[in-house]
């Protein structure tokens, strides 16, 4: 086994709005993993190099600094750059520079739908 | 002149580089003709050169932001009409774009159909805007002609009086030679008087005088242009400048010819923040859905694991979400329907107590003072009830928040207190709400009371302040705020008693 490798996986949440924030980390702490969060893209990079998780949920819509903004940052860093992201937003279209986002969610979304598309990229 | 140009060509400015070809990409698909242009400067330089038609531009951009690029062009060429592309929520940026007469708005991330259908109200924009110059320019044959057979009997002057327009001539001073009688009504009589002095009660001329374009171009020219009345009525005008050029070729003076639009713009202004609003609150909806969905995961997680805490806490955020949904409904219900008012005579101590009865259970759940100061004689006065008691409500829920918030961010500030007052001042009714809560700086109390600007993020509608203005306004009365940051907010609204 890998030096180091974490028992329990852990997802990033970031989102403005806490209702949500608290929604997803209950949905994803029902199914065994670990969370940490933040409110916008400049604290998800702070929260980012502490806890390195194994994947990201983004928000789009965020004041400061927003998802596009994240995103780009996160590509460019080569110890983060294939953290797997999950775009979860109230905006319908794709954003143009979030191409390598591993899917795209609607809000409201459905959890199981969620907790699926987890599964089967972290495990 | 825009009248010339090829409706398939556009200018694109934006200061990314991948956003600028992939917009560029499906630009082309569409069938355009692109041309890029990285900032304000670079785009006002291509433009210059070669002006276009239609420009769509990002607004946040160094060196020149889109704003000030729009109110170049619109400068440089009033024909070209700009759309303008930004992030979600920058409603203040979108009114000011509307100001400046932008023709559509379309926010981030691009959606080819959201695209594809602002350019094709650009292009119908610009096709009925050719008509209308054209009509224009028949119109100005036509008075050309008249204006010659009648010139030797001075006869103009009766042609000009029966057109239901305002006309009038400058000389190159722009001062005023003549007008005709609709001018007059609208304006009074000033011969000699510097038209902008007239039209606008300004010294300088105009910022897009046709006039002074006509004296230098020596051609005809319009503008969009907003005049006050004798009256203090700000009405806008569509105009056209047509010189009359001697013999030897220099310009005597220029005739005007404007017709009132401001119905048509009103119009337009109302479709656009409908338009706005929709697209606000949709994307503001689906947030509530969401958190919604969120209560009723946790709550029913929670019932799963006999876990009572989070059961409370799932039970919270659904409760959080019904109320911001029904604030939400209620808000768009108010603005979208067009109601009567009903005004009936009203006694204010008890009008006051209906107001307090609502609020005072918030206030008691925030935890906060309420100081009443009612008056000791009875004050009557007339208004429309329902619609003044929740633009009064809606005023004390923001001081709730202001309150909250305040004790959130200082917890040595505690004591939190709002003091309804209700008194009469001469001729008139003052109902004033003021807290020691948050405070607004001078930019956002400049701000209050615009459509979607809410003060509180997220929380607001940006809806609540700019229907209280509606409703006091509607009423002939006046709403003011002063407010400091962290000392408090005070809310005055006067309705006067006759």
């Amino acid at each position: 086994m890998e030096n180091g490798e974490k028992m329990t996986k852990k997802i990033l949440v970031v989102d403005d709005d806490p209702v949500i924030v608290k929604y997803l980390i209950n949905i994803f702490n029902d199914n065994g993993y670990e969370t940490c969060f933040a409110n916008d893209g400049a604290e998800a990079f702070e929260v980012l190099k502490k806890e390195k998780p194994d994947l990201i949920t983004l928000d789009l819509e965020m004041p400061k600094e927003w998802g596009p903004r994240f995103f780009r940052r996160l590509s460019k860093q080569p110890e983060f750059k294939d953290t797997p992201v999950i775009v979860i937003s109230g905006l319908a279209s794709r954003h143009l520079s979030i191409d390598k986002a591993i899917t795209w969610l609607t809000k409201p979304f459905d959890p199981e739908q969620l907790i699926g598309i987890v599964k089967n990229t972290i495990g | 002149m825009a009248q010339d140009l090829d409706i398939n060509e556009i200018l694109l400015v934006d200061d990314e580089e991948d956003i600028r070809d992939v917009l560029a990409i499906a630009l082309t698909d569409l069938g355009y003709r692109v041309t890029m242009a990285e900032n304000g400067l670079e785009a006002i330089k291509a433009f210059e050169t070669h002006p276009f038609s239609m420009v769509l531009t990002d607004i946040k951009m160094p060196v020149m932001d889109g704003i000030e690029l729009l109110k170049k062009i619109k400068h440089l060429s009033p024909g070209t009409e700009i759309i303008m592309i930004t992030g979600h929520g920058d409603m203040d940026l979108a009114i000011e774009s509307f100001r400046n007469q932008a023709v559509e708005f379309i926010t981030k991330p691009v959606d080819v159909n959201t695209l594809e259908t602002a350019i094709n109200r650009a292009k119908e924009k610009i096709g009925l805007k050719r008509k209308l110059a054209d009509y224009t320019q028949n119109l100005e044959r036509l008075v050309q002609k008249k204006t010659d057979e009648l010139k030797s009997v001075r006869e103009i002057s009766a042609i000009m009086d029966t057109l239901p327009m305002v006309i009038f001539c400058v000389n190159p001073k722009l001062r005023l030679t003549s007008c005709n009688t609709f001018f007059k009504e609208q304006f009074g009589d000033h011969p000699g008087v510097f038209c902008h002095r007239i039209c606008k009660g300004k010294e300088i001329p105009c910022e897009a005088c046709p006039a002074l374009k006509s004296f230098i171009s020596k051609q005809s020219e319009q503008a969009e242009i907003t005049y006050t009345t004798r009256d203090h009525r700000e009405i806008s005008f569509l105009a056209w400048a047509s010189p009359v050029v001697e013999p030897d070729d220099t310009v005597s003076e220029v005739m005007v010819m404007a017709i009132d639009v401001s119905r048509v713009v009103d119009i337009e202004d109302h479709l656009k923040s409908l338009g706005l609003m929709i697209g606000s609150v949709s994307h503001g909806i689906k947030g509530l859905l969401t958190g919604l969905d969120g209560g009723l995961y946790v709550l029913d997680s929670a019932l799963k694991k006999q876990d009572q805490d989070q059961a409370q806490e799932g039970l919270e955020m659904m409760k959080l979400m019904t109320s911001k949904i029904r604030k939400m409904i209620l808000d768009i219900l108010f603005y979208t329907k067009k109601r009567e008012f009903i005004k009936e005579n009203l006694a204010a101590t008890q009008f006051a107590k209906e107001i307090i009865r609502t609020v005072k259970p918030k206030i008691q759940a925030a935890n906060l003072t309420l100081t009443l100061n009612l008056p000791q004689e009875e004050i009557k006065f007339t208004a429309d009830p329902d619609p003044l008691n929740s633009a009064i409500i809606n005023i004390f829920d923001n001081a709730i928040d202001a309150c909250v918030e305040n004790r959130e961010r200082f917890p040595s500030k505690q004591d939190q207190i709002i003091t309804f007052t209700v008194r009469r001042i001469n001729h008139e009714i003052e109902f004033a709400i003021s807290d020691t809560g948050i405070g607004m700086t001078a930019q956002e109390t400049k701000q209050a009371f615009t459509l979607f600007h809410s003060g509180k993020g997220k929380k607001g509608t940006g809806l609540g302040l700019f229907i209280a203005d509606k409703v006091i306004a509607q009423h002939q009365g006046t709403i003011d705020v002063t407010s400091e940051p962290n000392k408090g907010t005070r809310f005055s609204i006067c309705l006067p008693l006759v």
